[in-house]
């Protein structure tokens, strides 16, 4: 009963998440549905406290990761290194492609997907359209490298932290398997981009880029000392990535720290941080996690990963068993959920322990290349698309689509392969 | 130029301006004729972008990012109508401007029935080269042919 109850709520839950009914937050449904876990006793409140709080690792690397990216965007930090892309770029509305590409991977490896989708998107939209260029190749350009380089470190995406504590691979490990994939994913990204965009990106702009970088650093007092706290950053999560360090600790000191700059040089702006600290997220996170357990404790998430390995007798088959599982499941509903029904799956006995590392590195390269297919939601949103595209309605989402079947096969294909070869 | 075609309503976008200009003047002719240039804000892109910073938790693009980018697009659109204007003054009798937000189709079609438009000259499709066959038109393109309130010349 409580096995059925459990699935029911589940599914309902995920399906309110995905679709978002009367464009309500999902973070309403995801609480309802942990609650509603509770209270038909599918999850002990024990259970649900045991699986919120062991957790707190990635509760801390998000909040950590939105004050870094809150103050980084006061020191105007995302401005600067958008106007060195363009000035890189000489003028050239390709090379401009390249350059906001390259800064597109950098922003992610070192401060996540969620710096580069949220801030430097809008940054490089308003960059293409103040040069009057055609800003959609630019911003789909960043939108897609946001998860073709996010599984590059550790840091590069939240959900390669909450993957991490479940393989407890040292930095080492975590590049042997995962540094040529990634690189991989991010060069056809850039190629299938140059490709697509080769003739609509011809076009020649004039910007007067030293102006820009200098008005981006204006504040110089507080412009350096920000900067040289995001090195210092950077340097610290790949010490304790190799160290094997919890990475939400150095994350919300770095964050902290940067905020400690803001307040020390006056620059600490409320409206910043409201932007950018959203306590929503952790009530969706928690929830969901709450969600998890409860399908978990029903033994369902164990039958699904068992199902996904099922043939899986070698380390190339849990690579493809888990790259497949997360990259599918995370465009039926959402990369995080789908991901830690994997790994819950994985944990309570669904792999056996010799595919567990194979297994659980394909997971994250599908949870963090697959939803390049939809970046912009998940398949119900794309099937809403077809309907309004029909009826003559301009949608840019739709031109998403048209790329990501290009990329998401092809970037998952190649991660797929690499990693099965880094385990021979 | 006939005498029906007195008032031209041109869509600008800003990238095929040139383009524009001269297949207007050969086509039609503008000698003694009203043009009215208008720019639209499109909402394609900008949703896109929604869509693409848009985070669970309902982060999504802050306050300040969305203003520099009004700021940006009201920018380049006076930027373009400028240009264009200045393109059009030679070859018209009085060039006005217009800048307007929303989807391209309906808004060239309610401006030129307020407008008393005798023509809407538009571009096929926002690419350089539009492409041959079925997909030919772009959305306002095909908006614009399907619902004008006038003649219609559209530029491949």
């Amino acid at each position: 009963m409580h096995t059925a109850l459990a699935a029911v709520i589940f599914a309902v839950t995920l399906t309110a998440v995905v679709v978002r009914p009367l464009r309500i937050n999902e973070t309403w449904f995801a609480a309802c549905g942990g609650v509603l876990m509770l209270v038909v006793g599918a999850v002990t409140p024990g259970a649900a406290a045991d699986a919120v709080g062991s957790e707190w690792n990635l509760f801390l690397f998000f909040f950590g990761l939105m004050l870094t990216a809150a103050v980084a965007d006061m020191s105007r930090f995302f401005d600067w290194i958008a106007a060195l892309a363009a000035g890189a770029a000489a003028g050239r509305g390709r090379r401009l492609l390249v350059t906001v590409i390259l800064i597109g991977a950098l922003v992610t490896i070192f401060l996540s997907n969620d710096a580069t989708a949220i801030i430097l998107t809008p940054v490089v939209y308003t960059m293409a359209t103040r040069l009057r260029l055609r800003v959609m190749p630019y911003l789909l350009a960043v939108s897609f490298v946001a998860n073709s380089a996010s599984m590059t470190l550790p840091i590069s995406n939240p959900i390669n932290v909450l993957v991490g504590e479940r393989l407890h691979a040292p930095l080492g490990e975590y590049l042997l398997h995962l540094l040529p994939a990634s690189i991989a994913a991010i060069a056809i990204t850039a190629g299938v981009f140059m490709a697509l965009f080769w003739r609509t990106a011809d076009r020649r702009f004039e910007f007067d880029w030293r102006s820009a970088v200098s008005a981006a650093s204006a504040e110089r007092s507080f412009f350096v000392p920000v900067l040289a706290g995001l090195a210092l950053l950077a340097l610290a999560y790949v010490i304790a990535s190799a160290l094997l360090w919890p990475l939400g600790v150095v994350a919300t000191a770095g964050g902290v720290g940067l905020c400690g700059i803001a307040i020390a040089r006056r620059r600490l702006s409320r409206q910043h941080l409201q932007a950018h600290v959203s306590p929503a997220l952790f009530v969706y996170i928690a929830a969901l996690f709450v969600l998890i357990r409860a399908v978990q404790d029903a033994g369902l998430t164990t039958a699904l990963v068992a199902g996904a390995v099922a043939r899986a007798t070698d380390a190339s088959t849990a690579v493809a068993g888990g790259l497949l599982g997360t990259a599918v499941t995370s465009n039926v509903v959402n990369n995080l959920p789908a991901v830690l029904v994997f790994v819950s799956g994985a944990q309570t006995g669904g792999v056996a322990p010799a595919l567990h590392a194979p297994f659980l590195f394909g997971a994250l390269a599908g949870a963090d290349l697959g939803p390049n297919l939809t970046p912009v939601g998940a398949l119900s949103t794309m099937l809403w698309l077809v309907i309004v595209r029909r009826r003559g309605v301009e949608v840019s989402a739709w031109d998403f689509f048209k790329i990501g079947v290009v990329v998401a096969p092809l970037t998952l294909i190649a991660a797929g392969l690499l990693i099965a070869v880094s385990f021979r | 130029m006939t005498s029906a075609v007195r008032r031209v309503l041109v869509l600008i976008d800003g990238l095929h301006t040139r383009a524009l200009v001269d297949a207007i003047t050969r086509l039609v002719g503008l000698d003694g004729a009203h043009v009215l240039l208008l720019h639209v804000q499109g909402t394609s892109a900008r949703s896109g972008l929604e869509l693409a910073s848009r985070r669970p938790g309902g982060r999504g693009l802050p306050p300040q990012r969305a203003r520099d980018l009004e700021e940006a697009e009201l920018r380049s659109g006076a930027e373009a109508l400028a240009e264009a204007a200045a393109a059009f003054r030679d070859q018209a009798e009085s060039v006005e401007t217009m800048e307007l937000r929303g989807e391209a189709g309906r808004l060239v079609c309610d401006t030129a029935a307020r407008w008393r438009a005798d023509l809407i000259a538009i571009r096929a499709g926002g690419r350089d080269r539009p492409p041959v066959g079925p997909a030919s038109l772009g959305p306002a393109a095909r908006f614009v042919t399907d619902h004008a309130p006038c003649a219609v010349l559209l530029i491949r």
